[in-house]
């Protein structure tokens, strides 16, 4: 019995591992530019991104992988600040740490059970100085750059495109009663150190948590609450989004917990975390970024109800004076993004929409900077439809066509399958 | 036959735990509303209006009650106050250290 029931522990032991190494995929450790198991010779591009653009990053790079013209994506988290020093300068990828917080590389690999939502593999690169080191051909930042300290200048060869739409937001332990925050709460609490800004709950510092000074999250989220980076008092740098959502999960006092968060994110980890309605400075009512907390439509991001948001700008180089973005591989994923490519066999538009991102034909109010006031948006090819169709759990009232992008429809245009008043 | 009878229990072994797991794991994205009784100061859409947007008039409705949001936004503050078919939440915390016009108070 004994020897039956050990038989059956080993087994179930080996099912467990098959399944754990099937999970892993590739090996971590490998020099990026040799990857084991991998074939060395498909075209390759380097990518900086905030760390709110990782999961974007990884959908497309998996359908690249799966692609005809195949591309490998290798990419590394980044502050977006940072991205901006790094493209503005024409840097490689080489090996960096931001304080004490190390900025691994990783790869796409070409396994098609590779799974986007799980960690990617890690690869090396070269040390600061080695010429061997690549170019980074794009820099993926996910607010506006002019948030950003002014130096280096941007070279007359760097164009930098605006991208989707990121939403931001104020998250708390899962286990707080807390259901909003007004922007005055915010100033209050992250603006005083402890105890001072008498925003209860928010009064412990050591449980308000944010990002890096140059990380968007921080950069976005600080306007929203009128205070400079700088000006927030919390405990020390989480160093990364996924650091800072263990901490705010960890906290000894739930309802005292505060952090900063991109809502994509939080959009994969609902189950672990709390989003806070914000209600801005002269706003009647808090909103999510979601029409409800139940739902992933951004309703609310793109009507104006909710603030916190900036643009993803895309960095690359480009033809001088022209808007031209010159390595094809960075203005292929570019393009993608935006849903402009034609005759690709990836939808990268689908991914950006199922990612939490607001592709900008979906909006309906722009802004000019982190913080600025919003303004009507109209889109000279709105695709508010198909985003609305296409985020999870989404559906749409608007009548579906199937003439192709500005065939005529319904007294508009037909718009990624949708007609669309114009 | 017995190995593979133990076989059987031990592949069972690891698709009920994962089912358990899987049961057990609360990563619904179905998050519920928030309750009204939330919080102090806390309510949702329905809840009690708040009176700290000064100057606000976006009309009135039918019976002459004012209207707590505008149909035809254009500015920055119509726009955030536009009227909306999602969930509003009232919040309107007392903050004891805000001035007395409600602005910010400056950084210590």
């Amino acid at each position: 019995m004994r020897s039956e029931l050990s038989r059956a522990l080993g087994c179930a032991l080996g099912v467990s591992l098959v399944v754990v190494s099937q999970r892993a995929e590739a090996a971590d450790g490998d020099a990026c530019a040799n990857l084991s198991d991998e074939n060395n010779s498909i075209p390759a591009i380097y990518i900086e991104n905030g760390d709110t653009q990782e999961p974007v990053v990884k959908k497309i790079g998996k359908l690249l992988m799966q692609s005809s013209t195949k591309l490998r994506v290798f990419y590394r988290n980044r502050p977006t600040c940072n991205i901006r020093s790094d493209l503005f300068s024409n840097a490689v990828m080489t090996t960096v740490v931001d304080g004490a917080t190390p900025r691994p590389v990783r790869y796409i690999p070409s396994s098609a059970t590779f799974d986007p939502s799980g960690p990617a593999p890690t690869c090396t690169v070269p040390a600061a100085g080695d010429p061997s080191a690549v170019p980074i051909a794009l820099g993926i930042g996910a607010t506006y750059l002019s948030s950003c300290a002014p130096t280096p200048a941007q070279p007359n060869d760097i164009g930098v495109f605006e991208g989707p739409v990121q939403a931001y937001g104020f998250i708390t332990n899962k286990n707080s009663s807390q259901v909003a925050i007004t922007a005055e709460e915010g100033y209050l609490a992250y603006g005083f150190t402890e105890g001072g800004g008498e925003a209860a709950p928010w009064t412990v510092q050591n449980l308000r948590f944010k990002r890096g000074n140059t990380a968007s999250t921080t950069l976005t989220m600080s306007s929203a609450i009128r205070l400079l980076p700088t000006q927030m008092q919390a405990a020390a740098d989480s160093g990364t989004s996924e650091g800072l959502i263990t901490s705010v999960m960890n906290a000894t006092t739930p309802e005292a917990a505060l952090g900063i968060l991109g809502t994509e994110l939080f959009d994969q980890r609902r189950a672990d975390i709390k989003l806070l309605a914000f209600k801005t400075f002269g706003q009647k009512f808090a909103y999510f970024p979601d029409s409800t907390n139940a739902t992933f439509d951004k309703q609310n991001v793109r009507d104006g109800h909710y603030l916190p948001w900036s643009p993803t700008p895309y960095i690359a180089k480009v033809t001088p004076g022209t808007k031209t973005i010159t390595d094809a591989n960075a203005k292929r994923i570019y393009e993608l993004v935006m849903g402009t490519r034609v005759g690709d066999d990836v939808d990268g538009l689908l991914q950006v929409v199922q990612s939490g991102l607001v592709p900008e034909c979906a909006m309906k109010v722009t802004r000019s900077g982190d913080g600025a006031d919003l303004s009507l948006y109209d889109d000279p090819a709105p695709c508010g439809c198909y985003f609305e169709k296409n985020v999870p759990q989404g559906s749409t009232t608007c009548k579906q066509c199937t003439v192709g992008n500005d065939g005529p429809c319904n007294g508009g245009k037909c718009r990624f399958g949708f007609c669309e008043a114009k | 036959m017995k190995k593979i009878h133990s076989c059987f229990i031990g592949c069972a072994i690891v698709i009920l735990s994962a089912v358990i797991g899987v049961a057990c794991d609360d990563s619904s994205s179905a998050v519920k509303e928030p309750s009204p009784d939330a919080g102090p100061g806390t309510g949702i859409d329905g809840g009690p209006i708040d009176s700290g947007g000064g100057g606000f008039d976006a009309g009135t409705l039918p019976d002459g009650a004012p209207k707590d949001c505008f149909d035809n936004p254009k500015t920055h503050f119509e726009i955030i106050n536009a009227c909306t078919n999602a969930t509003r939440i009232t919040k309107d915390p007392t903050l004891t250290k805000l001035l007395a016009d409600g602005g910010l108070p400056p950084l210590d």
